[in-house]
């Protein structure tokens, strides 16, 4: 019966969507970000778009929360499982790429550099730069402390809200999910 | 009231009469001099057709200190002076006033002391009857450590026969105690919900509730991660149905935030600041006895 419903429900999805031009593909794996070219502006009111970009700020807070805490771990075990929570607050670890101290890191590359250096993170002053079609620009003070010293580097960073598929057992639901886009160092500051 | 101050009464409306008729004279008796004991002469000539002499004006009414009363057809001439037929009228008018004076200064004290009388009653009836039913906070507690549980866990609901079940404040007790038909119905995302007859709550001082051991594990998880995170991470698993949804609502108009049992496992497990600040507000559990709903709140 469910099922059914369920199957119902994507098939109206995908005829209304079709009609915006987004395309929906039912049975993706899980976190397949769905295409779409709905913006967020055009999806959303002005209160929801005040209330994601609170939440993007929550995204961030938790992403060096959890590059602290990595930084700190010395089960490995509980690194991998840092690592894959940190995982789902990227919109593609595999393409993800920050950049800490003039230089530009991948996912796997920053998590070693921050256990050498044993960095510590915090953020302070999260301001949204601007809304693009499918992610805001923030902009926001990191404060770094390593063993050698501690730096405040002024950040851009992408904040995505896409809808994704999502599964619950057997049941799988389309919901808007905030992911963190690349990081780079604000060289206008 | 005797003829001595009924006489004093008499020399004090003499001379406020001679002020009308010479109002440039404001003094007192003492002051009264030989011009204003002519006029005053001339003055009650013309309007009693009587004659009153220096000397018993001197002796009589400039005198602070009257030893006894003048005559009475002096006294009936100074009261038609004033306006009286005679003494007797000056007399009883003046008897009859200071009377109701003291009657309405009387009364006036008698309902002074009715009114402070009836507030002290009243206070002592309301304090009386807001003791007698002051709303007793019902003491709820852990059935197994006897602690009592705060209310931010609880919630109370009036089972009325034949009627809406209604939530209702902790500190109802004193209402139920009068009526037997009435249940409560106790709800917790903490304890398993629990249905409280009138004459429990009536017979006991505490109510008991039985904790609910996964909705305990979850919330000391949120509030003790320091525990192992593998065991955490274990049990949490074993508890949460592989379907479950969570929900996280978010304080100023942000919505909700929707997790799988998958990302609010590996949360659970690694919880960060904001997440350690979740409290479950709601929990709804399949015949299995696992989580199949959990609402939490971020403040």
């Amino acid at each position: 019966m469910k099922k059914t419903a369920l199957l119902i429900l994507l098939a109206f999805v995908t005829i209304v969507q079709s009609q915006v031009g987004i395309k929906i593909e039912s049975q993706l794996p899980e976190g397949q970000l769905v295409e779409t070219s709905i913006t967020i502006r055009n999806q959303f009111s002005f209160d929801n778009i005040i209330a994601y970009q609170t939440k993007c700020e929550y995204k961030i807070v938790d992403f060096y929360e959890y590059l602290s805490q990595y930084s700190a771990a010395t089960d490995e075990e509980l690194q991998l499982q840092i690592e894959q929570n940190i995982t789902q607050l990227l919109e593609n670890p595999e393409i993800f790429s920050i950049q800490l101290e003039d230089k530009t890191y991948t996912l796997s590359e920053v998590l070693q550099h921050v256990k050498a250096k044993n960095m510590k993170f915090s953020v302070k002053n999260i301001t949204t730069q601007s809304l693009q079609n499918q992610f805001w620009e923030l902009q926001y003070e990191l404060n770094i402390v390593s063993a050698e010293k501690t730096t405040t580097e002024n950040i851009i960073q992408n904040v995505f809200l896409k809808p994704t598929v999502k599964h619950y057992a057997m049941e799988e639901k389309i919901v808007w999910e905030l992911s963190l886009g690349n990081s780079t160092k604000n060289i206008q500051n | 009231m005797n003829d001595l101050q009924i006489f004093g009464e008499l020399k004090r409306q003499v001379l406020e009469t001679y002020k009308k008729h010479v109002p440039y004279f404001t003094g007192s008796w003492q002051e009264f001099g030989t011009k204003e004991i002519s006029n005053l002469q001339e003055l009650v000539e013309i309007h009693v057709k009587e004659r009153v002499s220096e000397k018993w004006i001197y002796t009589h009414l400039k005198t602070e200190n009257n030893d006894k009363l003048p005559r009475k057809d002096m006294l009936d001439i100074l009261s038609q002076f004033v306006g009286k037929h005679d003494w007797n009228e000056f007399s009883f008018a003046f008897r009859t006033k200071e009377k109701n004076t003291n009657y309405a200064k009387r009364n006036t004290l008698t309902w002074i002391a009715i009114a402070f009388f009836g507030v002290i009653s009243v206070g002592t009836l309301w304090y009386i009857f807001y003791f007698k039913n002051e709303k007793k906070p019902i003491p709820i507690q852990n059935q197994f450590t006897k602690e009592n549980i705060p209310k931010e866990e609880l919630e109370l609901y009036e089972i009325k026969p034949n009627q809406d079940t209604q939530r209702i404040a902790m500190e109802s007790k004193s209402e139920f105690e009068n009526n037997s038909d009435r249940k409560i119905l106790i709800k917790s995302p903490f304890y398993k919900p629990k249905i409280v007859s009138h004459a429990e709550l009536t017979e006991n001082d505490t109510l008991q509730v039985e904790p609910d051991d996964q909705a305990m594990l979850l919330k000391n998880f949120l509030q003790n991660p320091n525990a192992n995170w593998k065991n955490r991470q274990q049990k949490v698993h074993e508890i949460v149905e592989a379907n479950a949804e969570i929900l996280v609502m978010l304080k100023g108009n942000l919505g909700t935030e929707s997790y799988n049992k998958e990302e609010f496992v590996d949360m659970i497990t690694i919880p960060t600041s904001r997440m350690k600040k979740w409290t479950i507000i709601e929990l709804k559990k399949n015949e299995h006895n696992k989580i199949t709903f959990i609402r939490l709140l971020q403040p």
